[in-house]
Parts: C-alpha cells; structure tokens; sequence
C-alpha cells in the first residue's frame, strides 16, 4: 500500500512537471527546432539580453510587484490588525467581504477595472497596472497576516503592559517581532501574485508599457522562439523560490507563536 | 503590603450583568481566593483590579488612593495568566527583565533583582533557556518570577495552576504559598476548585452570578456557610427545611434541632449539614446511648469506597437524599438495603438563607 501511494504521488508530481522539465531543456538547447539529442547552450539566454521589449517588460514586472508588495503588505497588515483584534460594528461582514475578490474571476474583476478606469479617467498603463495589482494583493495580504495574528494570543500584550509598556512599546516590543515572519511571508506572496498577473495585466496595460506575462503571450502570438523558454525558465526559477521562501516562512511563524 | 479595595464595582458585557455592584477588601500581605463557577465574575472581577478591564461603575483603591483611571501599565500590579502569556522570543532572563527594565531599572542592579527571583522560584540556572524549552510548572514558575520581580503593588493570579496535572498542581500550591509569604505581596487568586481556595488562601471570597455571597477565613466560611449556594459550592451538604417549633425545626422526617438562634415560631427555616459531620450509629456499641441532638432512620443506597474515607449515599423516609462522609476506620460499613440510624450533634446544623 505505502509503495502504491508513493507510485501515485509520483505520478502526479511527474505530470505537473514533466512539461515544465521540457521547457527548461529546451531553453538550453541550441537548436531551435527542439531537435534532439540536446545540444546544451546558452543562446538563448545570451538572446535575452538584446530583446528590448522583453527587458522593458520585465522591469516593469519587477517595479510594479517590488511597489505592489510594498503597499499591499503594510495595508494588508493594517486591516488584519484591526480585524482581530478590535470590536467593532460590521467586523463579521468586513471580514466575508475580503474573501469573495479572490474567487471571483480575473477576467471579470479585469474586465470591471478596465470599465472602471476609464470611467474615472485612471486610464491604462502602469499606474492603472500597480492600483489593480494592489487591489488584488490585499486579500491575500489579509489572510496571511491574520492567520499569523490568530496563533499569537492577545495575553501576551496585556502582560507586556501590565509590566509597564504602553500599548504601542507592547506592539513593538512583543507583538511585531513575532508576527514579522507571517508579514514578510505576506509580503513574498503579494509580490508573487503580481509577478505572476496576466488577465488583468493584458486589460490594463498599453502596447507601449506591459508585464512580462503580457509580452511573452505578445510574443507567442508574434511566433514562438526558444527565448521564450528562456524567459520563462528565469520567472519561473525567482517564482518558485519566493514560493519556497514563503512556505518555510509561514511555517516558522506557526512555530515561534505556539507556546 | 498594600490594602486593596473594590466599591461597588458593576461591569456589564453586551446586556449582560457580570459584575452586580460587588465590594470587596483585600487585606494587605494576604492570599485571597476569589472562589466561583464559570460566569461568577471572578475573573473579570480580578482583570477590573488589574486595569485590565474599565469597570461601568464603581471604584478600585490601594492603600486608599482611587486607581480606577490609572492605565494598567502604570498600575504597577503583577499578573499571572491562565496561559502563563511568557514572550515566547525570549528567554528566561529577557522575560523576567522586561518588567525591570521598562521601570527604568537596568544594568547591574536589574541582573540582581532577576537573580533574586528566580532564585526565589528555584530556576537559577535556567536564564538563557526559552519558553518552549521549559516544562509546564518551569513556565509557570517563570511567569511568577516575572510578575513578583518588579515588587508589584498586588499580585493577581487567574487560574494559575489549572493547566497543571494534579501532582504538580499541589506541588505548586505548596510553593505558591511559600513564594507569596516570603514576598509579602497582597495577592488575590482566582480559581473555581475549591479544595484550592482551602488549601492555599487566607480568605476565600465566594462570588454567584456577579456577586460575592460570602467572605473570610476558609475555615469559617466552610464551618458556618451563610446560604444554600455558598455551602454546596464550597465542599458538599445536607439540607433540612422545615417549619420552626418550639426547641427546632419540624421536617417532613421528624425534628431537627440546632444550636443557631432560630427565626420566630412558624416561619421557614433551612439548616445544612456537612456530610462528614453525620454518622451511621452503631447499634451494638454505646455510641446508641450518647447524646447527639438529632437522630433520622435511613436506607443505605449506595457506597462509594475511596480509599481513607467512604462516601455512603442513603434515603430517609420521605425520599430525600443524604450523603454522609465517613473515614474508613472500623471494618465494618453498612451494604446498601441496610436501615440504619444516622446522628449528629445540633451544633453542626447550620442555619442558612435557602
């Protein structure tokens, strides 16, 4: 039975990667034709560097999900903050509103932005790019933050004070110390989630100014090169890192807050 | 040592009434048990003296100055939480420092005055461990040493020992006490296990639905309970009611007689009776002959064997259970279906508020 389980379990790992597996072999072989046996090369890779609307993409991916991170998290935060642990009228509702943006489909939640920003004369481009971003990040913000809240118990702060903090030395001093690795975790994942945006990139971006994801369906649709493959091996090597770091952050946040 | 004052503290949560008006006074250098069931109030009682709680109504004193809007972290009083709430990053040292150094109290003098007392709670030794690395009653001994380090105005303690096993539990129950006596700190001690409150406190508060029904010495408060609640919240008992004669009290199972000032002929009277004050008369002996005020006929029901005592359930003629507690010194105990005739003294019949 436990060998059957593990067969299985393999099977199911080789099906998510093994397309992945070709993609990066491909992106380091030198004929562009997928011919084998694999003729290792960094062509492609050595491609990349003079492909200015690749290059421009990317740096707009990496601006937009660095500021994404960087406003959504402390929002983020905030909210969390306020959700658990003051009273106030309307909590309950606040908190169910929080969930729905993230099942409701991009395409929708695109399709309402772009409505949206040209009704208030947002417009498109990068800055309609980081608010929608923003936007999308701040559930997953919430979610993470908190739960991180709910495994320090609120105790822990009265003590502090009963010992002579003020509320704020007892945030500070108690409170943000132990709640800092679900905050950076939330802060990896917000920045992961905006890497990784395309629907609402691809409504909200002009043909001048877009993401990567943008431009490498751009490209595609132009007719596929192994750079692709290139491209797509480097976002995916720092995706699946932030992804890694984020899993083992969050886990040790579970850890350090149990008594 | 300082006095600690409540008056007439009322604290009401989302409509409902948990503190009713209550006062109470807190003897300097003294234990005080605050003793109830869930939703007594103990607990929110214990969190308004801290600071932790603002109370609707009322007032709380030390030493006769008002410190009811004196925010917690300045109160200057020392807390133990039920979850013992240490700073889980940080160690030992760190934990029992914190208090110190944010009363200004730093370098060398603060080193000492941890020293001290975690040589007071006997973990010398343990300073760089953390938290998680310390079993239950270390953690429990830490987070005393760090609210008694700052020589807090009083100590307050919410259900210290309830995460303990019993073993350990009663250890602790011994060092508490000695901890609390060689600090000299005016502490009050929340708990609903009663045998605790007997064992530990100087006074026990009893509290029922935001009030306290009755206070003092353990020993009073379990030899003379004051009502109904206080008696069979506080150890177990036997109640008799009756209508008041001349020389007692006429139940539906004959006379009882007590040595407590009765009410006025005709009126209503209720007496309790701690269930080891009563005995199972043995026939063959003198004991038939000795004077006990009173005397019931009852059936033997029951018998729970525990050891140094018996616990024997009966029921007396008019259906009414009896529980009486007796120390397994002779042999012989009754078997259940036995009659036999239960006595005891008119001086252990409590009259109480029913």
């Amino acid at each position: 039975m436990i060998a059957l389980g593990r067969t299985y379990l393999l099977a199911i790992i080789a099906f998510l990667y093994l397309p992945i597996a070709v993609m990066i072999a491909m992106a380091f072989n030198d004929s562009a034709l997928y011919t084998l046996p694999i003729q290792p090369s960094l062509r492609w890779f050595a491609a990349l560097a003079s492909d200015a609307p690749l290059l421009s993409a990317t740096r707009n991916s990496l601006l937009i999900a660095a500021a994404t991170s960087a406003i959504a998290t402390p929002l983020g935060a905030m909210a969390a903050l306020a959700l658990e642990r003051k009273q106030f009228r309307g909590r309950s509702l606040l908190r169910l509103l929080l969930l729905p943006p993230i099942a409701i489909p991009w395409l929708i939640i695109g399709t309402a932005m772009l409505v949206f920003f040209f009704w208030t004369g947002i417009g498109r481009g990068l800055h309609a790019l980081l608010i929608g971003h923003v936007a999308l990040a701040i559930p997953y913000v919430v979610l993470i933050v908190g739960a991180g809240l709910q495994t320090l118990r609120a105790d822990l702060e009265e003590a502090a004070m009963s010992l002579g903090s003020t509320p704020i030395h007892a945030f500070f001093s108690i409170t943000l110390p132990l709640w800092l690795p679900s905050v950076v975790a939330a802060a990896l994942f917000a920045f992961a989630v905006s890497l990784d945006q395309f629907v609402i990139s691809y409504f909200l971006s002009t043909p001048g100014v877009s993401t990567l994801p943008v431009e490498i369906y751009a490209s595609i649709r132009k007719g596929f090169t192994p750079e692709i493959n290139a491209i797509s091996t480097i976002f995916l090597a720092v995706s699946s890192a932030l992804i890694l770091i984020f899993a083992q952050l969050s886990q040790l946040g579970g850890k350090r807050g149990s008594r | 040592m300082v006095r600690v004052e409540a008056r007439s503290i009322g604290k009401s949560y989302g409509g409902v009434r948990v503190l009713d008006r209550v006062s109470a006074l807190f003897q300097p250098g003294l234990l005080t048990s605050l003793l109830g069931p869930s939703g007594s109030g103990k607990t929110t009682l214990l969190r308004v003296i801290g600071g932790f709680v603002a109370p609707d109504e009322g007032e709380i004193r030390f030493d006769g100055e008002n410190v009811t809007s004196v925010p917690l972290w300045r109160r200057n009083v020392g807390m133990v939480f039920q979850s013992y709430a240490l700073f889980p990053h940080m160690t030992v040292q760190q934990n029992v420092v914190f208090g110190l150094n944010r009363r200004g109290v730093r370098g060398e003098t603060a080193r000492k005055e941890t020293a001290r007392a975690l040589e007071m709670v006997r973990l010398t030794g343990f300073e760089a461990r953390r938290p998680k690395e310390l079993s239950g009653g270390q953690q429990q001994r830490v987070a005393l040493a760090r609210a008694i380090v700052t020589n807090p105005r009083v100590l307050l303690l919410d259900e210290p020992l309830s995460a303990l096993d019993r073993r350990l539990r009663q250890e602790m129950q011994i060092e508490l006490r000695r901890i609390q006596r060689e600090s000299g700190l005016t502490t009050i001690f929340v708990t609903h296990d009663q045998e605790e409150a007997l064992t530990l406190a100087d006074s026990v508060a009893i509290l029922d639905r935001g009030k306290i029904v009755q206070e003092g010495p353990p020993g009073v408060i379990y030899e003379r309970p004051r009502t109904r609640f206080a008696a069979s919240f506080l150890g177990d008992a036997n109640f008799f009611t009756g209508r008041v004669i001349e020389g007692g009290i006429a139940t539906a199972t004959g006379v009882v007689r007590t040595d407590d000032r009765l009410p006025a002929i005709g009126a209503n009277a209720t007496v309790a009776v701690r269930p080891e004050k009563m005995k199972i008369l043995d026939e063959a002996a003198a004991d038939v002959a000795a004077p006990y005020g009173n005397r019931l006929a009852a059936v033997v029901s029951e018998i729970v064997y525990a050891g140094a005592v018996s616990t024997v359930l009966l029921k007396s003629a008019d259906g009414s259970q009896i529980k009486i507690l007796t120390q397994n010194r002779e042999a012989r105990l009754p078997a259940p279906g036995e009659s036999v005739t239960l006595a005891w003294s008119a001086a252990h019949c409590v009259l109480i508020d029913a």
